[in-house]
């Protein structure tokens, strides 16, 4: 059998050499930079500060609906923001009566923007009262919901991985289905990053993005 | 040349292995993963039972029992519903002029703790509203434990200085409301005594 070529043994290593540099540089750029923006980050501590109890006057979410996407809420925290002692609060603020005997709420508006305006936009448009129980981590006033669990947990959202605390509630009555509410203490108004509830057939989840703060 | 070829392949080698085996061990990609502790508020005070009780002491010698009378469990349209009796005895064990009472606890409203005002079971701002959640280390029975710290706010105390903040720990296999000590104002309530969950 007659020896390979010297000359073609170096092109052969030649191809070899530039693929093997190519693989490289493809692995290095998928593990450095694709694969650290997916990895799950390390745990952290269970520490879960109450959101609403840091509430300011002003601070404004935005709200979207999968089941009726395009169409935007924005609840801003109003006059009187935190209420830990409702007996020396306000009577009535909106639908809501008989608030002096209430549990320890915080109070937000809800107005609805035409298409095309933002919250900031939207500031004079006539809103509806909305309150949220100071120990019902997000839930609407009114609702008859007992706590289940809290976990930490990451989510994905805008690209980005995001710790939060997921709370699942049970609400009791007609409807009598569970919910889910990611939270995290320093998303404004009342902490809530996603809330979620089981409907029949599927699932409704509500969207909430800081919309800034007109104070 | 055929050195830095085999060096190149053991490069393309190692990073091949470092994307490929995370994903096996199903490590990353996915869009959640759940890495922490899981705080059941369900085994607290909802899933009481008749019959179970704790009994607390605090500095002074004071014991505060705390019993479940009846339990209603929840449905899905029918909440949860407990009815408490509770006894605050001196340190001698006489009972104290009016430190008994009976009461529905019901966690829809009142929430997971007790209700300092069970003579006014429709007062819903008596009760306590948590600021806090986090597990932490406390020394229970002379022994370093791990448990559920509540950090709350009763709005019946005054504000200033504070002097509304309570302290709970929890365990969720600790009978009817789950708490191994509460420190309020200037007393802390130890368990002492309980009977079986």
């Amino acid at each position: 059998m007659a020896a390979p070529s010297p000359r073609g043994s170096g092109l052969t290593e030649r191809v070899v050499l530039l693929f093997l540099v190519a693989a490289s540089l493809v692995l290095g750029w998928i593990y450095f930079h694709v694969l650290p923006s997916e990895r799950v980050p390390e745990a952290l501590v269970f520490n879960l500060e109450n959101p609403m109890l840091g509430a300011r006057l002003g601070e404004c979410v935005q709200i979207e609906s999968t089941t009726t996407p395009g169409i935007v809420g924005c609840l801003e925290v109003r006059e009187p923001g935190v209420v830990l002692r409702p007996r020396n609060g306000p009577e009535r603020l909106g639908r809501f009566h008989g608030l002096r005997m209430a549990r320890p709420y915080l109070a937000a508006g809800l107005r609805q923007p035409p298409p095309g305006k933002s919250c900031e936009e939207s500031g004079d448009l006539r809103e509806d009262v909305e309150l949220f129980d100071l120990n019902a981590f997000g839930m609407p006033y009114g609702l008859d919901v007992t706590l289940d669990t809290v976990r930490p947990l990451w989510v994905q959202r805008g690209g980005r991985l995001l710790f939060v605390y997921e709370v699942q509630m049970t609400e009791y009555g007609a409807a009598g289905r569970t919910w889910f509410l990611d939270i995290h203490p320093d998303e404004p108004v009342a902490g809530i990053v996603r809330r979620r509830r089981t409907v029949e057939g599927g699932t409704e989840t509500w969207i909430f993005l800081p919309a800034g703060d007109r104070r | 040349m055929r050195a830095l070829i085999l060096l190149l392949s053991a490069v393309v080698l190692i990073l091949a292995a470092l994307i490929v085996y995370p994903a096996l061990a199903g490590g990353t990609g996915g869009a959640t993963a759940s890495t922490g502790r899981l705080f059941d508020a369900t085994r607290l005070i909802t899933d009481a039972r008749a019959g179970e009780s704790a009994t607390y002491r605090d500095e002074r010698g004071e014991t505060w029992t705390f019993k479940v009378e009846m339990a209603v469990p929840g449905g899905p349209e029918r909440p949860p519903r407990i009815r408490i009796w509770s006894i605050r005895r001196d340190r001698s064990g006489d009972p104290l002029p009016g430190g008994t009472e009976v009461y529905e606890h019901r966690p829809t409203r009142h929430g997971l703790y007790p209700l300092m005002a069970p003579a006014d079971p429709e007062g819903y701002d008596r009760v306590w509203i948590w600021s806090r959640i986090r597990w932490a280390a406390v020394s229970w029975q002379g022994k370093p434990r791990e448990l559920w710290r509540v950090d709350l706010i009763d709005p019946a105390l005054p504000e200033a200085g504070g002097a509304d903040h309570v302290v709970a720990w929890l365990d969720e296999s600790v009978p009817v409301f789950g708490l191994v000590r509460w420190q309020r104002r200037d007393r802390t309530w130890e368990l002492v005594d309980w009977s079986p969950r």
